[in-house]
C-alpha cells in the first residue's frame, strides 16, 4: 500500500471516528484500567481544532488512536479515506512518517544529536521518505524562521526548554505533513514565542492545506482555532 | 543503512568515554590471547632456532638452562668457570673441535664475550663495517650494541667487571673498536666480541704494567732477586692496551687453568656427539657436556604448560569482560528506549530499531578490529626486539 503523498492528494486530510472503544488494562503498578469511548469526531480537511480537557482525561490517547499508534477494541479511524485503525503495524508506521507530523508533549528529542539532526530525524530513521538537497535547504529555512538558525550545529542537551520545544516543531513540520497533531506544543513558551510559534505552524499548515489537532491547555490560543472540542463532551461525560 | 550508521555514530561520539572503554575492553580480550601467542611463537621460533645451532656445549656442572643462557643466548647469571684444559681434553678425542666463551664483563650495558675467531666463521657472522679482532685489546660490537651505543670502528669502549664488588684486580680496561657485525636477529647483535686473552686481561687474569726490572723509583719494588721481582701497590696496571705498551701484558700461571664460562662443542657427526656424551655421563667429571635444544625443549614444554594456565585465565577474564559488556549494552538498551519509544511513535519501522543497534555494534568491533589489528601489527614489527629483551637481556 503506498502512502506517499500525491496518492491521497494534498489539500490536507480530514478524520473521522466513528464507535471507538479503547481500553489500557490495569498495570503491575496497580493504576486503575482506563477505558476511552468516542461515538463520532470529524474533523475536516484543513481545519484546525484544539481539544481541550483537563489532565488525565484520555486526550493523549486520543491522539495515539488518531496516529495508530495505539489499536482500538472497536470502532474506526479513517484518515485521508484510509482506515488507520484496519491498517497492520508497518502500514500505520509508514503512513505516520508519510503523511502526520507529531510535536509531543515530552518533545521526544535525541539528545545525542545536535539541533540540525533532530529536525531532520524523519528522514534518517525510514526508507519512506528521502533526505536530499531540498530538504536540508527547507530544515535551514525552517530552523531559520523558528529563529534556531544560529544553533543548529548546538547540541539539544545545551537547548533552554523553549528552544527544545521549537526544535520539536520544526522536526513535525520539515516533511510538510498533510496533518500536524501536538501535544501541548506551545507548553512551555513565552507568549512573544507562543504567538511566533503558532504563526509559523499556522502558515506552514497553510502552505499545504493541512490540517491541526492541537491538543492544548492554553485558553489564550483558543480563539486562533477553526474549532475547540472539549474532550469532556466528546466522550459524552 | 547509512543513515543508521550516522546515526550510530553521532550516539558513540556523544558518549565517547563509554564508547573508548568498550573498545578498550574489546580490544583486550581479543588481543590479548593473540598477543600473547605470537609472542610464545616468536619466542619458541628464536630459542629453538640458536639452540638448533649449537649441537653441544660443556660448561661446569649444575643448572643446564642456566649454562644454554648465557654461553647460547648471553644472558642470566655467569655458571662457575671450567678450565681451558675441558677443551683440550674434547679437542684430544679427535671427535669434535671447540669455540671458548668466556663471559662475566659488561660494557655499556652488553655483555663482553671472549672467543676465538672461530666463533664468527662457526655463527656465520660477517663484518658490516671494519675487521675482526686481531689483537690484544680490540673488539667487534654486534651491530645493535653498535647502533645503540653509536660506535664504529675507531672508537673505544670501556669494560666494566660483572660485580662492582670485584675488587681483586679487575680494573676496567679501554678497547679499540676495530669491527662491527651485520644484524644477525640473534643474541649475537647485543653482545661485544673480544680475544679471549682480552676477556681474561678484563677479568684481571692477565696484566700490563711498568718494565720492573728498569724502574728507577725504588719504592716500586718491595724484592728483587734474580729470578724474580715483587712489585709493590704503587705500581700502575695499565687500563689501556696500546702499540707501547702491547709487550708489556703478560699472564701468570698455567693457561690451561684459566677460566672459560662454556665452550660450543661441534662434533664431527652425530655418533661423534653421541660418543662425546657417553663421556660426559660420568659422574666424577667437573663439566658436564649438553644438547642445547634438549635444554630449550624442557624450556618450552615448561613455558607451554604455564600458557594453558594463562589461556584458561585469559578465557575467565574474556568470558567476564563480555558480559561486562553485555551488561553495558542492556543498560545502554534501557537508557534508549525512550528514544526507541519515540522513532516509534514518528513511525521508524521495526528494522530502524535493529539496524541502529547493529550499526552500533559493527562501528564499535569495527573500531575495536582496526586497533587490535594496529596492536597486532607493532606488536609483529616488534615481537623479535620484545622476545629477545625478555629472554636474552
Amino acid at each position: 500500500m503506498n502512502f506517499d503523498k500525491g496518492s491521497g492528494g494534498d489539500a490536507g486530510a480530514g478524520i473521522r471516528v466513528n464507535g471507538l472503544r479503547f481500553d489500557y488494562a490495569s498495570d503491575t503498578s496497580g493504576a486503575a484500567p482506563f477505558s476511552l469511548h468516542i461515538p463520532r469526531l470529524e474533523i475536516k480537511p484543513g481545519e484546525r481544532i484544539a481539544i481541550i480537557g483537563p489532565s488525565g482525561c484520555g486526550k493523549t490517547t486520543l491522539l495515539g488512536l488518531l496516529t495508530g499508534v495505539l489499536v482500538p477494541r472497536s470502532g474506526r479511524v479513517v484518515v485521508s479515506e484510509t482506515e488507520i485503525s484496519g491498517l497492520e503495524d508497518a502500514e500505520r508506521r509508514r503512513f505516520r512518517i508519510t503523511r502526520m507530523g507529531l510535536v509531543f508533549q515530552s518533545l521526544a528529542l535525541v539528545e545525542y544529536l545536535d539541533v540540525l539532526d533532530n529536525i531532520l530525524h524523519c528522514y534518517r530513521i525510514t526508507n519512506a521518505l528521502r533526505l536530499d538537497a531540498a530538504v536540508r535547504s527547507r530544515a535551514h529555512s525552517l530552523a531559520s524562521d523558528l529563529g534556531l538558525a544560529d544553533k543548529l550545529r548546538r547540541p539539544v542537551g545545551a537547548l533552554s526548554q523553549g528552544e527544545r520545544q521549537r526544535v520539536a516543531i520544526g522536526r513535525a513540520l520539515l516533511s510538510r505533513p498533510e496533518i500536524l497533531l501536538t501535544d501541548e506544543a506551545t507548553g512551555n513558551l513565552d507568549p512573544l514565542n507562543k504567538e511566533r510559534i503558532l504563526d509559523l505552524i499556522f502558515a506552514q499548515l497553510e502552505e499545504g492545506r493541512s490540517t491541526l489537532v492541537a491538543v492544548t491547555h492554553d485558553h489564550e490560543l483558543l480563539p486562533r482555532f477553526d474549532r475547540v472540542v472539549d474532550f469532556r463532551e466528546l466522550v459524552g461525560l | 543503512m547509512i543513515d543508521s550508521f550516522y546515526l550510530a555514530m553521532r550516539y558513540l561520539l556523544f558518549y565517547r568515554v563509554r564508547s573508548l572503554t568498550v573498545v578498550a575492553c574489546l580490544v583486550l580480550v581479543a588481543a590479548l590471547p593473540i598477543g600473547l601467542d605470537r609472542i610464545l611463537e616468536e619466542s619458541e621460533r628464536q630459542l629453538t632456532a640458536r639452540a638448533a645451532t649449537t649441537p653441544l656445549l660443556v660448561g661446569s656442572k649444575g643448572s643446564s638452562l642456566d649454562l644454554v643462557l648465557n654461553a647460547v643466548y648471553f644472558g642470566g647469571q655467569t655458571p662457575d668457570p671450567i678450565s681451558l684444559a675441558e677443551i683440550e681434553r674434547i679437542e684430544e678425542t679427535d671427535l669434535a673441535y671447540a669455540i671458548p666463551i668466556h663471559s662475566g664483563s659488561f660494557s655499556g650495558g652488553a655483555p663482553i664475550i671472549g672467543t676465538t675467531i672461530d666463533y664468527f666463521e662457526y655463527r656465520e657472522l660477517s663484518l658490516a663495517e671494519g675487521r675482526s679482532f686481531a689483537i690484544l685489546g680490540e673488539s667487534v660490537l654486534g651491530a645493535g650494541v653498535a647502533s645503540r651505543l653509536g660506535l664504529r670502528p675507531g672508537d673505544s669502549l670501556v669494560s666494566s667487571p660483572e660485580s662492582v664488588f670485584d675488587l681483586a684486580g679487575a680494573y676496567p680496561l679501554k678497547t679499540s673498536v676495530v669491527g662491527v657485525l651485520e644484524p644477525s636477529g640473534t643474541p649475537d647483535d647485543l653482545a661485544v666480541f673480544v680475544d679471549l686473552k682480552t676477556a681474561w686481561i678484563m677479568q684481571g687474569i692477565g696484566h700490563g704494567h711498568q718494565d720492573l726490572t728498569r724502574v728507577q723509583d725504588p719504592t716500586l719494588v718491595i724484592e728483587r732477586d734474580l729470578n724474580r721481582v715483587v712489585a709493590s701497590a704503587k705500581v700502575v696496571e695499565y687500563q689501556e692496551i696500546t702499540e707501547s705498551n702491547r709487550d708489556s701484558f703478560h699472564f701468570h700461571g698455567d693457561q690451561s687453568s684459566y677460566p672459560l664460562s662454556a665452550a660450543l662443542v661441534v662434533p664431527k657427526d652425530e655418533r661423534a656427539a653421541t660418543l662425546l656424551l657417553g663421556r660426559f655421563v660420568d659422574g666424577s667429571l667437573d663439566a658436564q657436556l649438553i644438547r642445547p635444544r634438549a635444554v630449550i625443549g624442557e624450556l618450552m614444554e615448561t613455558i607451554f604448560r604455564i600458557k594453558d594456565i594463562l589461556d584458561l585465565a585469559v578465557a575467565i577474564v574474556g568470558t567476564a569482560a563480555m558480559l561486562a559488556l553485555v551488561l553495558v549494552f542492556s543498560l545502554s538498551f534501557r537508557l534508549r528506549e525512550q528514544e526507541l519509544r519515540s522513532n516509534f511513535e514518528i513511525g521508524a519501522s521495526r528494522r530502524t530499531t535493529v539496524r541502529l543497534l547493529a550499526a552500533e555494534l559493527v562501528l564499535l568491533t569495527g573500531a575495536s578490529a582496526v586497533c587490535v589489528m594496529g596492536v597486532l601489527f607493532g606488536l609483529e614489527r616488534f615481537c623479535s626486539a620484545i622476545v629477545r629483551g625478555l629472554f636474552v637481556t
